[in-house]
């Protein structure tokens, strides 16, 4: 069993507007693989239903055989676009909350990490910025030893610096029984970290290729197709 | 997991009530020093002393209204934001089924309404003359009077019942509102409203049926404290079955129903 994702005509609607549309998808593992689109082609809605945090409409998604539930939010670690964090913690009580509640966290990596990117394991979580924020969430995620990475544009709040930081993190965690999935509309940062690409437009799969096969059919980088394709 | 939860959950709410309830204490011992104190007393309150006191048991009092509302905000809140704001990326993703958030939002929101009554009873209690406490004694030999012994275990049931359906329904209220794509919140306090007739109405329709049983309508009512028990009982079963409907409601929506955006 390779298969780590499986989507079968998978839609949304909210109201009269389609989010997704019949989207047919099947993601394996040791892939990393870039979810990218243009604002509003579904890229958030499609990683929300992979965490049940939205119902589809019609279609399924089965995570490792299960349907979105308790099974696989043990092995699917979520960044959302969204700060989840609360306004009460300290950093290392978050960091002792996700001990608590996955097994596969590991809090000396989470430290590690903390240290490499200066920020204060005793610091109140109201008190640091978006950016900040941003990374404590990113390091809380990327600290599982997960089956599925979830990113929900990872890289959109930080600094170029800690986005290049970022980037080895995931790419360093790459662990070939482990599919990563991140969706971004900065494209030309993480193009070199991607084996696979998938274009979402209006809901819809537009194209779904490997890196590679982009670059020797179309001769072009990711970025400059991605241009061509959602030209406006 | 669950008792994982109810930890945090503690430790979240904590932080609110455990100052104000020892401020609460403080303001009602220095006021009852301040009321009490024969030099004081004695002295022919001055001016000043006058303005302490009243000073004194304005916080006081600022302090025990402010522990109700607060009771009340923070059973909302932590519902809301905790589950359906953006705390619920966190929450919703956790490896726990919803009718556990669910639990154990409502087991700590139990808590805290209880404790604010007996803190806040405490601090009553601190306040009156010594001779006046005799008082409290009799509200419970006069329920023994009227309802039995039993009355102590049904009152007791029909005041857990009634908390518990309570706190459910203003869940209920929040989640079916949070159904609505616009005006959630508007639409939260339609929809407690709605509950809160369908609640009253289910009263209206089950208890008469049981009056005739207790004792029959052709023949006046005769009052016993068997009688009353089984009507404390029975209206405490219906707020109890409303508290189960209203769990099962909120964790269907929040299961299948859930649209975090």
């Amino acid at each position: 069993m390779n298969t780590i994702l499986e989507c079968k005509n998978l839609s949304k609607s909210f109201g009269s507007t389609k989010a997704l549309d019949g989207i047919n998808l099947t993601i394996e593992k040791g892939r990393i693989v870039g979810l990218l689109g243009p604002n509003g082609s579904g890229k958030t809605t499609f990683i929300k239903i992979c965490n049940e945090l939205l119902t589809p409409t019609s279609g399924e998604v089965r995570i490792k055989g299960f349907n979105p539930g308790v099974e696989t939010k043990k092995i699917v670690s979520y960044l959302p676009e969204k700060t989840y964090l609360n306004d009460w913690m300290k950093v290392s009580q978050i960091i002792r909350f996700f001990q608590d509640f996955y097994a596969d966290f590991i809090p000396e990596k989470a430290y590690d990490m903390l240290k490499r990117l200066n920020i204060d394991p005793n610091s109140r979580l109201k008190t640091l910025s978006k950016g900040t924020k941003e990374k404590v969430q990113l390091i809380l995620v990327m600290s599982r030893d997960a089956q599925l990475y979830l990113l929900d544009e990872p890289i959109g709040g930080v600094d170029p610096a800690a986005r290049d930081y970022i980037l080895d993190t995931i790419i360093s965690n790459y662990n070939e029984n482990a599919a990563v999935i991140l969706s971004t509309h900065l494209i030309a940062d993480i193009e070199k970290v991607l084996d696979d690409i998938i274009f979402l437009k209006e809901g819809q799969i537009v194209l779904n290729k490997t890196v590679d096969e982009v670059r020797d059919e179309s001769g072009k980088s990711v970025d400059a197709l991605f241009r061509e394709v959602f030209k406006c | 997991m669950l008792a994982k939860l109810l930890k945090y959950e503690l430790k979240a709410t904590a932080r609110w009530f455990m100052p104000l309830y020892a401020a609460l204490v403080l303001f009602a011992l220095i006021s009852r020093f301040l009321l009490y104190n024969d030099p004081f007393v004695k002295n022919e309150a001055t001016g000043f002393l006058q303005i302490v006191r009243i000073l004194s048991m304005s916080v006081y009092v600022f302090l025990f209204v402010g522990i109700m509302v607060v009771t009340f905000v923070v059973i909302i809140q932590r519902f809301y934001k905790s589950l359906l704001g953006d705390e619920g990326y966190l929450m919703f993703t956790l490896p726990v089924q919803t009718w556990k958030h669910i639990m154990s939002k409502l087991l700590i929101a139990m808590l805290w309404n209880l404790s604010s009554a007996v803190v806040g009873l405490c601090s009553i209690m601190l306040l009156i003359p010594a001779q006046d406490l005799a008082d409290f004694g009799l509200l419970f030999t006069g329920i023994k009077e009227y309802f039995g012994t039993m009355g102590y275990f049904t009152i007791l049931l029909f005041m857990l019942a009634s908390l518990v359906f309570g706190i459910i329904e203003m869940y209920t209220a929040i989640a079916l509102g949070h159904l609505f794509r616009k005006h959630k919140l508007l639409a939260s306090f339609g929809m407690y409203i709605g509950l809160n007739t369908i609640s009253q109405m289910a009263f209206i329709l089950i208890v008469p049926f049981f009056l005739n049983t207790i004792g029959s309508l052709s023949e006046p009512l005769h009052i016993t404290p068997g009688r009353l028990n089984t009507l404390i009982l029975i209206t405490g079963i219906i707020f109890a079955a409303l508290a189960a409907v209203c769990y099962i409601v909120t964790n269907i929506i929040l299961k299948r129903k859930l649209n975090l955006e």
